[in-house]
């Protein structure tokens, strides 16, 4: 097994068993998990406190328990949330935050609530005017709102400086991880769609200092190799996330790469650092501020089409592919912007709508296997 | 050089034999779909009325719900790309294709050689579909074949909801159970039918001509409401149910010219 193997083996390890890795960090540290909420919301203020942050974002599991809380109109990332939470799969967790994203999200606290009473469930609010100066404090401040109830559940004071440490630890990472996205451009045969994914997900279920030693050892790894000559469709996805396995194995089966993403899972997570400033809780709301191009932040501008034609440009992609999680609202709002974008541009793009419990995947095949031969038909 | 074309859909099974990519030698529709005996009796019928075997054909190309499990089939391509082809080779002027099946509709943009530009699909939801129509058809007691000529003796079109196969079946009983005529409430169905294709096909735009295909496309009925709901002048195919398989048999030609070219 190559290096680029062992690594990309390790990392899909750790994205397939969150509750292992969960209880093996308990296990050596003897310290605390938190699960987090999609999707903006700061990982930093766990970390700086000492426990592991636990990314929630649903997973392949069969819905039964979470109809009694969630109607069939629910998005299904939302539901396995539900499911895994009614089911015990949370019982490690020492808290969850929730913050408000969209109408589903602000909800969730008060389910979690009942049904797992014994667990404490953070909710936090960020702003829609973030880009202000008071827009800044607020979210300034609601960090500041969780790190008390964190110390609370701890017993451990979080300094400024702990939180200065961790957010330099974060801008390490989400750099590692834009460096990758870069470098795997040029090795789609062994970045396939699957492995990308593989590397996203599992940093949400590790510390992020040892993700990062993972990721720059990846990168290493693969500059030494010879860029591949790669035949098959380059495309930028969008949406919220890219999951179920079964998706991106049908990606890779249709002879696609994935040459950047914005993804709410994957590089709308890593592509805004926080600027500096002598408060750390500032840094974090400077860096909501500075974001841009996600549904579930107010942007009057409507920058998302734009920036993904600029992915498109800069990895040279053949076309786009909208992953529209089913139900998902505010991602079905902004769709009409991205289309009038791309078409404006004309950069061909695949509307393909998602769940994450996919029972059918024919219809997926149908249009994701149309796609690449409508791509393959203009390179003629 | 002879090729096929094989489009096993979810309710029936077609197949066309082409020669040199430019005339239709034989063709067959079985009204059995994947998973049945269909895909074997369709390709079996098709060579007999070409008074052939299997050897004697270049390349075959699958197409449709059922491509993937065609043994003998040299390629499959998904019937988006076949139905633009086969329909481009009927219609040349076609610029957009809405294509109604037995389980999915599907809106097509081609450009003037028949290459897809643009498409979309309805998603796992039956309404709008073939199936739709035949539900209905159960509960009205007729055939499916036979709805066409019931809306032609509508006076009055009964509204029917355009979003879900089993509300719009209840709305039909109770339709029925009011005192609506079998005529008004089929009317309303195939009224119910356009609604819903025309929101799909405003999505991707539509540039004409439009023409429709599929087994749908038999049903004047639902053309008539078609052209009503989008205000547009809409053609059927001639070969309404055989445009993907012989879209698959233009692109079986087409592979194997390819291929040729490569080798010289």
């Amino acid at each position: 097994m190559s290096k680029v193997e062992e690594i990309l083996s390790e990392l899909g390890y750790v994205a397939h068993h969150p509750a292992r890795m969960v209880e093996q960090w308990k296990k050596e540290t003897g310290g605390k998990a938190v699960g987090i909420m999609p999707i903006h919301c700061a990982e930093e203020v766990v970390h700086a406190a000492g426990m592991l942050p636990v990314g929630m974002w649903g997973g392949q599991t069969s819905i039964s328990l979470a109809p009694e809380y969630l109607q069939s109109f629910c998005c299904s990332i939302m539901k396995a949330v539900m499911e895994f939470t009614m089911s015990g799969a949370y019982k490690n967790l020492d808290a969850i935050i929730c913050p408000e994203t969209c109408d589903t999200l602000r909800v969730i606290p008060l389910m979690m609530r009942k049904a797992i009473p014994q667990t404490p469930i953070i909710g936090v609010v960020l702003p829609d005017n973030r880009k202000i100066d008071a827009g800044i404090k607020y979210t300034a401040a609601e960090y500041r709102s969780i790190v008390k109830q964190l110390e609370q559940i701890t017993g451990n004071p979080v300094k400024d400086e702990d939180l200065q440490n961790s957010v330099e630890i974060y801008n390490e990472h989400h750099a590692a991880m834009m460096e990758f996205f870069k470098v795997a451009v040029d090795h789609c045969d062994i970045i396939t769609p699957y492995n990308r994914h593989m590397v996203i997900k599992s940093s949400y279920f590790m510390p992020k200092e040892k993700h990062t030693v993972l990721v720059k050892a990846l990168i290493d790894e693969l500059i030494k190799l010879q860029p591949s000559q790669f035949k098959g469709h380059k495309v930028v996805v969008t949406g919220i996330m890219s999951e179920p396995d079964e998706l991106l194995e049908m990606f890779g089966k249709y002879g696609y790469a994935i040459v950047a993403d914005d993804l709410a899972q994957g590089s709308r997570q890593f592509r805004t650092p926080a600027p500096a400033d002598d408060d750390p809780y500032i840094r974090l709301g400077k860096r909501l501020a500075n974001f841009e191009g996600c549904s579930c932040v107010y942007d009057p501008e409507k920058l998302r089409g734009k920036l993904l034609k600029q992915l498109v440009d800069e990895t040279q992609a053949d076309g786009v592919v909208v992953l529209m999680m089913k139900f998902c609202d505010p991602e079905e709002y902004d769709y009409p912007f991205i289309k009038q974008d791309l078409e404006e541009a004309g950069i061909p793009h695949l509307y393909l709508e998602i769940e994450q419990q996919m029972e059918s995947s024919e219809q997926v095949q149908t249009r994701l296997q149309a796609f690449a031969e409508l791509l393959e038909e203009r390179k003629n | 050089m002879f090729t096929m074309g094989i489009d096993i859909g979810s309710t029936s099974s077609k197949a066309a034999i082409m020669e040199d990519g430019s005339k239709i030698v034989a063709s067959c529709v079985i009204p059995f779909g994947t998973g049945t005996s269909g895909p074997q009796r369709v390709i079996e019928d098709v060579l007999q009325a070409a008074d052939m075997n299997r050897d004697n054909i270049d390349y075959i190309v699958a197409t449709g719900y059922g491509r993937r499990s065609i043994p003998g089939a040299d390629e499959q391509i998904s019937e988006i790309t076949c139905h633009a082809r086969g329909v481009h080779f009927l219609l040349p002027s076609t610029r957009t294709i809405i294509d109604i099946g037995g389980q999915d509709v599907k809106v097509i943009r081609v450009d003037e050689n028949g290459a897809v530009m643009n498409f979309v699909m309805n998603e796992k939801c039956a309404a709008g579909t073939g199936r739709f129509l035949e539900v209905m058809a159960r509960v009205l007691e007729c055939k499916v074949d036979e709805l066409s000529m019931l809306s032609n003796q509508a006076k009055q079109a009964v509204p029917i909801s355009s979003t879900c196969t089993v509300f719009a079946e209840s709305e039909v009983i109770s339709q029925l159970a009011a005192g609506n005529s079998r005529e008004d409430v089929v009317a309303g169905i195939h009224d119910s039918v356009a609604r819903r294709v025309a929101s799909l096909g405003k999505r991707v735009g539509l540039v004409p001509d439009v023409v429709m295909t599929g087994g749908v496309a038999q049903n004047e009925g639902v053309v008539k409401a078609m052209r009503q709901e989008l205000k547009t002048e809409i053609k059927t195919s001639p070969l309404p149910q055989l445009t993907g398989a012989i879209g698959a048999a233009l692109l079986a030609y087409q592979k194997v010219q390819k291929a040729k070219q490569a080798n010289d």
